[in-house]
């Protein structure tokens, strides 16, 4: 049998309370008992340390667990902004040695720009950008690395009801041109830029009935994996292999959501180009 | 100082000694079946604080991890010196 890899990540519960007398018993209880239980400020976060196959499977089983606790709002820390502090506690390095990085003393000169916080004394880095550059140069595991992707990647899953709520309520306030969210970054227009981006992954779901018609079955996905049937999101484009197995009398379907859907976007040009770069 | 009981995993004792020695607070968790103590940093620039496990499942791990979050957080003069020191040796270079 392959050997376990230990996967280490944070996962930041925003709807638990630090003084809650149950909390610890409520996580350990469902799993999280590979989780050291911190709060910064009464905001709860978990530092796991998780044995699993992949990076993947060690991240969406710590999420599901702390669901089971009845928590929803959760991020995965890796998926942020980070610090050069947080950039070296992370790759186990001093400050000293990332600094030299960022300013091109070591490596290749370079090293990820950051993202935010440029004005301030404190910008902040993407931390996958910076995960791959350092693994790369041999400063970061691969395990790490692995980490960021998947956090990257998965994050929209936790948080995209978030970022639904918050593009609705924008969307009043704003004039013209309908929000846009593009998770690529290709097709920021409007206010897209300013908007969270969604990332849209692999999904499967149980249906009793085969669904031939790509529309139904992007529906039925759609609505499985955000959750909801709203007008207001309206794929543009879904590619799904309808057969992946059965799940006792039932037919299991998965797919990819290929990463595009608006928020009552009807301007037909914006729909065009939203589904030009999907093709194959 | 009332007597606290000792964490029955050596690691995790000492990682809570060391805690203490640093300057955070032991606070009793009553009844929770898994929670041993928490532990608070109150060196001011915001509150940390770790709930320890009675039972974690990889002892050693949690106590590195508490290890980790309290070096990072120890007192504020000493933190002060230590930026100190990282700026003296940009400007060395």
């Amino acid at each position: 049998m392959k050997p376990m890899n230990e996967y280490e990540f944070s996962i930041v519960i925003r709807d638990a309370d630090f003084s809650a007398p149950n909390l610890h018993d409520l996580l350990f209880e469902n799993g999280c008992d590979d989780a050291l239980i911190c709060a910064n400020n009464n905001t709860v976060y978990l530092q796991f340390t998780r044995e699993a196959n992949s990076a993947q499977e060690a991240i969406l089983s710590a999420l599901s667990n702390i669901n089971d606790a009845g928590f929803k709002d959760l991020i995965i820390e890796e998926s942020n902004a980070i610090t050069i502090s947080e950039i070296a506690s992370k790759a186990e390095l001093t400050r000293q040695a990332i600094h030299n990085y960022v300013k091109g003393h070591r490596g290749d000169r370079n090293f990820p720009k950051p993202i935010a916080g440029l004005s301030s004394n404190n910008p902040l880095y993407d931390w996958y950008e910076v995960a791959q550059w350092l693994n790369n140069h041999d400063a970061l595991s691969n395990e790490s690395l692995e980490v960021a992707l998947v956090a990257k990647y998965f994050n929209f899953n936790t948080a995209t009801d978030r970022h639904l709520e918050m593009a609705k309520s924008l969307r009043h306030h704003l004039p013209m041109d309908p929000i846009y969210i593009s998770p690529r970054g290709t097709m920021n227009r409007g206010i897209g830029n300013i908007l969270p981006r969604i990332h849209v992954g692999p999904v499967q779901l149980i249906e009793e009935n085969v669904t031939t018609s790509m529309d139904d079955l992007s529906a039925a996905l759609a609505e499985a994996y955000f959750g909801t049937s709203s007008e207001d999101v309206k794929l543009l484009n879904v590619s799904a292999s309808p057969i992946f197995g059965t799940f006792g009398k039932k037919l299991r379907l998965s797919g990819d959501i290929h990463e595009v859907f608006t928020l009552g976007a009807d301007n037909e040009e914006l729909q065009n180009l939203a589904c030009t770069p999907l093709r194959r | 100082m009332a007597k606290r009981p000792k964490h029955t995993n050596k690691h995790i004792a000492a990682a809570i000694d060391y805690a203490l020695k640093n300057g955070w607070k032991y606070i009793e968790t009553g009844k929770s079946a898994h929670a041993f103590c928490i532990l608070r940093c109150i060196s001011g620039h915001g509150e940390h604080s770790i709930s320890v496990s009675s039972t974690p499942r990889n002892p050693e791990n949690d106590a590195k991890k508490i290890l980790k979050l309290v070096k990072k957080c120890t007192p504020s003069e000493n933190v002060e010196e230590s930026e100190k020191e990282e700026n003296e040796n940009e400007t060395n270079e």
